[in-house]
């Protein structure tokens, strides 16, 4: 260790000793600089205000009445079966009916029976990200490049792209992006690089992968975009 | 298995309720996290709703806590730095510190003139402080705010002990030289 790092270890080991509450001693042989700078860590720790006791009864009077709360409701459990429940409960059996009815109608519209056909591969989508993995107090930052893959000038509305960061695990997002409101027209061959940010420790850990959603043509039609390559990445502590 | 009986085997006593593990964590933890933020923080209105944040998260998201990969001590403060780094990203104003009204509870001086230097100056540090990088800002925080030792600011912060080391006495010079040229003035 150098002498800067054995100096720093040294000052750390007071500075430690003094928050505890215990005396810091100086160092045979320490020079004016580490001994003010340890005089003033001194100052520092006497500066820092507490919490109010106020405040600090308030809130441990809110969190204790959420806890028992918790601790009641995992001991309430419902025992019945979950159809028992729906058929004794009227007005609940039409909401489901109706839910029903709108899951089947949502299914039917995803089916894409009513919409116009995707334009597949005319628009080429790849991203990458800095690394592979992450600590929740990173941002992980994702380039986007879309390109023309055509000989005809293709109008992209709706750009820069609405993108999805995705839990792995659950296969849902965890972050989308907002929708773009920008138009081009992508000369054959051209391409256009996008960057967004995103936060992962709101989250947390875990695994994640992107997702790109289809861009809007001229007519309002869809156009496909698929990454080339799948990118993944983790979230640590 | 609920998220309650986890809890309970990870952090309890045997025959411990919930609310009496949470109890005492959140007695062990409180000072430590208002004083964390607090250092962040310029007004105590807003550190104590980022505070009451940061026990109310770790409350919901107890069945996330895994013990083999981090202590209850990490795990929280990794909650209150990203709750302060939302703070800063949501709210870009810088507020004035209030040196008039209820002043937080300082740790000794019980006269009013002795409350109003101490708040001026921990005010005229917390000025200080916020010249330093970010990355050494939130050493000093967690060093001077939760008390933690360097090896556990380094499990929390990803950096390394020695790397801890460097930044506290480094920084705490640095302080020590700005703070003294304010109270030069």
């Amino acid at each position: 260790m150098s002498r800067e790092g054995e100096r720093s270890r040294l000052f750390s080991e007071q500075v430690d000793r003094i928050l505890t509450g215990g005396p810091a001693a100086v160092p045979g042989g320490a020079d004016d600089d580490f001994r003010t700078a340890l005089d003033f860590a001194r100052d520092m720790a006497a500066m820092t205000p507490g919490p109010r006791a106020g405040f600090a009864t308030a809130l441990g009077g809110r969190l204790r009445t959420q806890t028992v709360e918790l601790e009641e409701k995992a001991r309430l459990k419902p025992r019945q079966a979950w159809w028992r429940r729906l058929a004794d409960r009227p007005a609940w059996l039409v909401t489901a009916a109706a839910l029903f009815v709108v899951a089947v109608g949502a299914l039917v519209w995803a089916s894409g029976l009513f919409q116009p056909a995707a334009v597949p591969g005319i628009i080429s989508a790849s991203a990458s990200v800095g690394r592979t993995l992450y600590s929740t107090s990173d941002p992980v930052v994702v380039t986007f490049v879309l390109k023309n893959t055509t000989d005809e000038p293709v109008y992209v509305g709706k750009l820069p792209p609405v993108w999805s960061v995705m839990d792995a695990s659950t296969h849902r997002p965890v972050y989308t992006s907002s929708e773009g409101e920008q138009s081009v027209l992508l000369e054959p061959g051209e391409s256009r690089t996008y960057a967004g940010t995103w936060w992962p420790h709101s989250e947390g850990v875990g695994s994640y992968y992107i997702e790109l959603e289809d861009l809007t043509g001229r007519e309002g039609q869809p156009i496909k975009l698929t990454l080339s390559k799948a990118v993944r990445f983790e979230v640590r502590e | 298995m609920t998220l309650l009986i986890i809890v309970q085997m990870v952090l309890g006593e045997p025959g411990e309720t919930i609310a009496a593990v949470f109890a005492r964590l959140y007695e062990q933890y409180l000072p430590k996290v208002y004083r964390f933020i607090r250092f962040r923080i310029e007004d105590d209105a807003t550190a104590e709703d980022l505070t009451s944040a940061v026990f109310e998260k770790a409350l919901t998201r107890f069945h996330s806590y895994q013990s083999q990969r981090a202590s209850f001590s990490t795990w929280v403060f990794v909650i209150a730095r990203n709750t302060v780094i939302d703070h800063f990203r949501v709210s870009h104003r810088d507020r004035l510190v209030e040196l008039d009204g209820d002043g937080p509870a300082h740790p000794a001086g019980p006269s009013p003139e002795e409350q109003a230097i101490r708040q001026e100056e921990f005010g005229r540090l917390q000025t200080c402080l916020k010249q330093l990088p970010a990355a050494q800002q939130s050493v000093i925080s967690l060093k001077f705010g939760a008390h933690m030792t360097n090896r556990e600011i380094a499990r929390t912060t990803g950096m390394s002990e020695s790397q801890v080391g460097n930044i506290v006495f480094r920084a705490v010079r640095r302080l020590r030289d700005d703070f003294r040229g304010w109270r030069d003035e």
